[in-house]
């Protein structure tokens, strides 16, 4: 083997040039530990008569006139090949196995997997090896040829076979042999040069910057989306294959003929529709390697002669299938064909990819028509095929041969980033997809695909009732019965229990008798609706028992809302009564529960009935009024029945009061806990964001549930282990709201509280739960990403892709919750129509579901995982907030033409930006909009910044682009922090400087100003207690929290540390009084 | 070397898998795009280059024959390729 000893710098003439392609692929050759990956096996079929030496004298003389496999490759001083000189008959490498017949196939399989798993040595070559499998009794024999990727191509089949058959049959004379050496060694010198000039050329440079804008904005395809998807892969790859039927292929050659298309191009087309079921999107590029072959000498010729390219696939899904291929897919083919002279790496380099990992660029998914071999051998090949080696280089290749004038498809996929059961599903929609098309051509693209049901059964796959060995009767009574049978068991029993005052259930049960009469007295009646507003969980409980006795439904009316938020939703409800304190809201009548409580004649309230609607709960409106959901007793009793017995609940059972009532996790705290005779417990005099208070409150009360939003979990744990309080009693710990992000600290805590459960639970206010995954501290791993898990008993739980079908494994969708968990509805019809929808999948006409707009995928045991949503929909700190809402009144200022809120920032640091759209001429004055927005909507959804903007930029297909927006808010924060350093700021002491430091760091912004509100500069209930901890570590003493939101200011603060200081020092003086009285 | 129309029928008939007149469409005559290929090779210049893109607006038998012609060999005092 010769070596480059050329000296650098002088033009030697055994150099060979090297095409855009086979440098782009030498160079990724390079790179990867698995360079086998580009091993390419062929096996031909033979006559088994032939004898050994024929076979190596074939061999010989086909690496001989065939001056690609003598390639071998470097670096220096540019990028090169050169020939190596002709082998002699028998110093070909070449394995040989002889097995007996029955053991042929098996032995042909593995005997290329030996071959391919190696990789070559390039720099010295030989760049191919052989293999050569006998069956023992001369039925069968094959010569299996594997080469890098570097010396042959598909079209380089033909060359070979008929160099091979001529080879096998000694038609050739040693003059004949050297002639054709040379002849094909100069033609293999110019096909190189003119490919070079193709893509060298101005023509060329001009497509590729035509093509490259035209490829910029197509999002990537991610089969099996799933968090923590690797972005690296090992490339091990497997292959699943399908073998058309007669009757099949023939449909298929009719309905080429037919559409005026070629094989490639219905198979690109198919495989589009396919890619973008499974991808969860609507344009997809699949990478084919097109002939870039231009001289006519190179057509006997092996090498490595193409170019693979992006074929770009629109799905329109209510397009034909017919107008589907033959004219999106054949027109986007063409169009690849037309500019077959553009190399790959200089499309990448004009779309501007970076390319971080090692991924494919540009495309991830591969189609490779493996028809060049028309299969018309003449004899001494009998059949070509290309085995897979057991690696894959892109996430998923289609690989297409004609065996026989039959189609073989196979599918290889990347195991480590899409698993066996998702390939199924790829394989199963391939095979349904083809089927149909050549079916029948007139139905919409979305018809190539069915439901996907597993098992015969809907895949609604329910969590198996936890078999606690109670099941919990529901009465027809509704709520109101159940929870009054349960106080008559136990009468005594504490079923409230405040610092200053406990309830039993007796007392629970006479309160709320009365206090139900109270309300019939006042003229309420079954099915009305009436507010809310009670202090203390006492009142509150009875009155809500007392609401559902008479069969009406309580409205929650938090009173920190904005009065004119509050207003609407008693206006929208036809709320005419409110239990509890003055609100002055037009239209309705206050009563205290005293009043309601005195006994009097009049009627008496009946039991309630599972009939009614339970409560009304407002969630936010894209349109900018808020929608209130009316939920019935059938999902709510469902709800109750799984609980009681999967969270273990009984008399023992004491479950923390967290959540305000108007979000209907409070439910969950309340109702099952008195169902089963347990004890609610208030948080009273815990602030909900004060976290070291609500410790010990937890460890006073000895609380066995507690539920959080997810916002809150981490600073719940914190708060845990900076007390270091541990928690004997706790049994669940609930949480939902938003995505659930494990990590170490959160499985710390469960680690040390080993009887303790994390349970995730998902379900938006128009169902209340309807999904759950439990984690316990022994598990051995749990997910970052935490799943939502699997549908509670009764609850269907459908995936729908963009297809309107059930997804398949792996295939993202629109989460549709059905079964016994969708409410009533909302107030407004119009609404109810939009969201709640017939359940075109249970087979029972008249159920219905709920379209969530949440984005899940199912894995491959049922589990569901969250992965976002397409719309204006976000969480802050657990609240929905719908960015139309705050739009819609931000629209209303004056001199605003438009208006976009985006969200931005992770986890509790998640906030709102306002960016406006002036009238021409017009400057919206911001701190009135501000103060227009808080009058309307909760503080969670006002923007922590607003911006004027002159334009709302645009996405490809018209939308508004919301992640230019997002990004543009980060660049223009960032601008203002490091603007607002440079500002200096007054304070008035050392303790200002010291605490505006610790707020500096955490807020990471400078320059804080003494008197302004910190919630201006990012303070929210979650980092606050970051801060308060750090004050006390900082200072030594404890400030309430409380007393900080009145005023959150830095010089509030000061006060307030010094006061506590103050306090401290007073009482450690009168403790060492005492002290020293009582020594005395 | 020159080809007449009727050789140039003769040729495609080789690769063809139906019958064809000038009106009929590649796919209809069962041509394959490795057919077209070949059917290049055996007609052009062994010299020449085939610039495959003029193949795409290549639907009928008709369109196939010009494209073919076009590749043709020139006369022996005129080198070059043909596209």
């Amino acid at each position: 083997m010769l070596k480059n000893t050329t000296a650098p710098g002088a033009a030697d003439p055994t150099l060979l040039p090297l095409t855009n392609a086979q440098k782009g692929l030498l160079v990724v050759d390079s790179r990867v530990p698995t360079r086998e990956i580009y091993n390419q096996i062929m096996q031909f079929d033979l006559d088994p008569r032939l004898s050994d030496d024929a076979v190596d004298h074939a061999l010989a003389v086909l690496v001989t006139v065939q001056p690609a496999l003598r390639q071998v490759f470097g670096h220096l001083p540019r990028m090169h090949s050169r020939f190596t000189p002709p082998p002699e008959t028998g110093h070909v490498p070449v394995e040989r196995v002889d097995v007996p017949p029955e053991e042929y196939a098996a032995a042909a399989e593995a005997l290329a997997r030996r071959l391919g798993q190696r990789p070559f040595d390039l720099a010295t070559g030989p760049a191919y090896r052989f293999g050569y499998v006998r069956a023992t009794d001369g039925s069968a024999a094959a010569i299996l040829l594997c080469g890098h990727h570097l010396i042959g191509d598909g079209v380089s089949t033909g060359p070979i076979i008929r160099d091979l058959e001529s080879a096998l049959t000694s038609k050739l004379t040693t003059e004949d042999i050297e002639t054709l050496r040379e002849a094909r060694e100069s033609a293999f010198l110019r096909e190189l040069e003119a490919q070079n000039r193709a893509s060298g050329s101005p023509e060329t440079a001009e497509h590729v910057k035509i093509w490259a804008e035209r490829l910029r904005n197509v999002p990537p395809l991610v089969l099996n989306p799933r968090p923590g998807r690797p972005e690296e892969t090992d490339f091990s790859g497997a292959r699943l294959s399908w073998l058309l039927g007669e009757r099949e292929a023939s449909d298929f050659q009719e309905t080429c003929k037919r559409l005026s298309v070629t094989p490639f191009v219905l198979l690109s087309a198919v495989y589009g529709a396919v890619l973008a079921r499974h991808g969860g999107v609507s344009t997809v590029l699949i990478g084919s390697p097109l002939s870039a072959r231009r001289t006519v000498r190179s057509y006997d010729l092996c090498g490595f002669f193409v170019n693979t390219l992006p074929v770009t696939v629109d799905v329109d899904w209510s397009r034909t299938v017919d107008e589907h291929i033959a004219g999106t897919v054949r027109e986007a083919v063409d169009y690849c064909r037309g500019r077959v002279s553009v190399t790959l790496d200089q499309l990448v380099a004009g779309v501007g990819q970076d390319r971080t990992s090692n991924r494919n660029p540009l495309f991830s998914c591969m189609l490779a028509m493996q028809d060049t071999f028309d299969g018309k051998s003449t004899g001494a090949v009998v059949g070509v095929r290309e085995p897979g080696n057991g690696t894959a280089k892109f996430d998923l290749w289609l690989g297409a041969t004609k065996v026989e004038s039959r189609w073989l498809l196979e599918l290889e996929y990347d195991r480590h980033l899409i698993s066996e059961a998702v390939a199924d599903a790829l394989l199963a929609s391939l095979r349904t997809a083809l089927r149909r098309t050549l079916a029948d051509g007139t139905r919409p693209l979305a018809d190539l695909f069915t439901d996907w049901i597993t098992d015969g059964d809907l895949p609604g796959t329910a969590v198996e009732p936890a078999d606690a060995g109670r099941p919990a009767p529901v009465p027809a009574g509704g709520l109101a019965e159940w929870i009054e049978q349960a106080a008559r068991r136990t009468p005594d029993a504490i079923a409230v229990e405040e610092p200053l005052r406990n309830l039993t259930y007796g007392e629970l049960l006479a309160a709320a008798g009365r206090t139900a009469d109270g309300l019939a007295r006042q003229g309420v009646t079954p099915g009305q609706v009436v507010g809310l507003s009670l202090d203390g969980l006492c009142d509150t409980v009875i009155v809500m028992l007392a609401i559902l006795r008479r069969g009406a439904t309580y409205l929650p009316l938090d009173t920190s809302l904005p009065w004119e938020r509050l207003a609407h939703m008693v206006d929208q409800a036809g709320c005419r009564l409110i239990v509890g304190r003055g609100l002055g809201l037009p239209g309705t009548r206050t009563t205290g529960l005293a009043e309601l409580s005195v006994p009097g004649a009049g009627p008496r309230a009946v039991g309630g009935s599972a009939d009614s609607a339970v409560y009304l709960m407002f969630t936010s409106g894209s349109s900018g009024v808020p929608k209130g959901v009316v939920m019935g007793h059938r999902p709510l009793l469902n709800l109750a029945a799984w609980q009681i017995s999967a969270m273990e609940h009984d008399a023992a059972t004491r479950f923390l009061q967290y959540a305000p009532l108007g979000f209907d996790v409070s439910f969950q705290e309340i109702i099952p806990t008195l169902v089963s005779g347990g004890t609610v417990v208030s948080r009273e005099p815990a602030d909900r964001r004060d976290f070291p208070a609500l410790i010990r409150r937890i460890e006073e009360t000895r609380v066995s549930h507690v539920f959080l939003p997810v916002a809150a979990l981490r600073p719940f744990v914190q708060a845990a282990r900076r007390a270091s309080a541990r928690f004997p009693g706790l049994r669940r710990v609930c949480v939902s709201g938003e995505q659930l992000l494990v990590d170490d600290e959160i499985r710390r805590f469960f680690a040390d509280h080993p009887e303790c459960v994390l349970v995730n639970l998902y379900g938006p206010t128009e169902t209340n739960a309807a999904t759950v995954h439990e984690m316990r501290g022994d598990d051995a791993r749990w997910p970052a990403h935490a799943p939502i898990g699997r549908p509670l008993p009764g609850v269907a739980a459908y995936v729908v892709d963009g297809t309107g079908h059930l997804a398949p494994v792996g295939v993202p969708g629109e989460l549709h919750l059905g079964g016994v968990s969708p409410a009533d509805g909302y107030l407004d019809a119009e609404r109810t129509a939009a969201g709640f929808l017939p359940d075109r999948f249970s087979g029972d006409s008249a159920s219905r579901m709920y379209r969530t707009g949440d984005q899940v995928v199912r894995d491959a045991d049922g589990t569901l995982i969250f992965l976002g949503r397409r719309d204006g929909q976000t969480k802050i700190r657990g609240y929905r907030v719908e960015l139309g809402e705050i739009e819609a009144i931000a629209n209303t200022a004056a001199g605003v033409r438009q208006s976009v809120a985006v969200a931005r920032g992770l986890g509790a640091d998640r906030e709102l930006v306002l960016f406006l759209a002036a009238e021409p001429g017009a400057d919206p004055d911001h701190t009135e909009l501000q103060a227009r927005i808080s009058a309307a909507l909760p503080s969670y959804m006002s923007p922590s910044w607003i911006f004027d903007t002159d334009g709302i930029p645009t996405s490809r297909t018209g939308k508004t682009d919301r992640e230019a927006l997002t990004a543009l808010a980060d660049r223009l924060i960032t601008e203002r922090k490091t603007n607002a350093a440079t500002t200096a700021v007054e304070y008035a002491s050392d303790l200002e400087r010291g605490l505006a430091a610790i707020w500096s760091s955490i807020l990471g912004t400078d320059s804080i100003a003494r008197d302004r509100s910190l919630i201006d500069y990012g303070a929210h209930s979650l980092n606050i207690f970051t801060a308060f901890a750090e004050i006390e570590e900082e200072y030594g003493t404890r400030v309430p929290v409380p007393e900080f939101f009145r005023s959150p200011t830095i010089a509030t603060l000061a006060e307030l540390v010094r006061a506590s200081l103050a306090e401290d020092a007073r009482n450690a003086r009168d403790a060492d009084d005492a002290e020293g009285e009582a020594r005395a | 070397m020159l080809i007449t129309p009727t050789d140039l029928d003769s040729r495609i008939a080789q690769y063809a898998t139906a019958e064809f007149v000038d009106s009929t469409l590649i796919q209809e005559a069962g041509l394959e795009s490795l057919s077209l290929l070949r059917l290049a090779v055996e007609v052009a210049d062994e010299d020449a280059e085939i610039d495959a893109v003029g193949l795409v607006d290549v639907r009928t038998v008709g369109d196939l024959k010009v494209w073919l012609i076009s590749l043709f060999p020139k006369d022996a005092d005129e080198t070059g390729a043909a596209c």
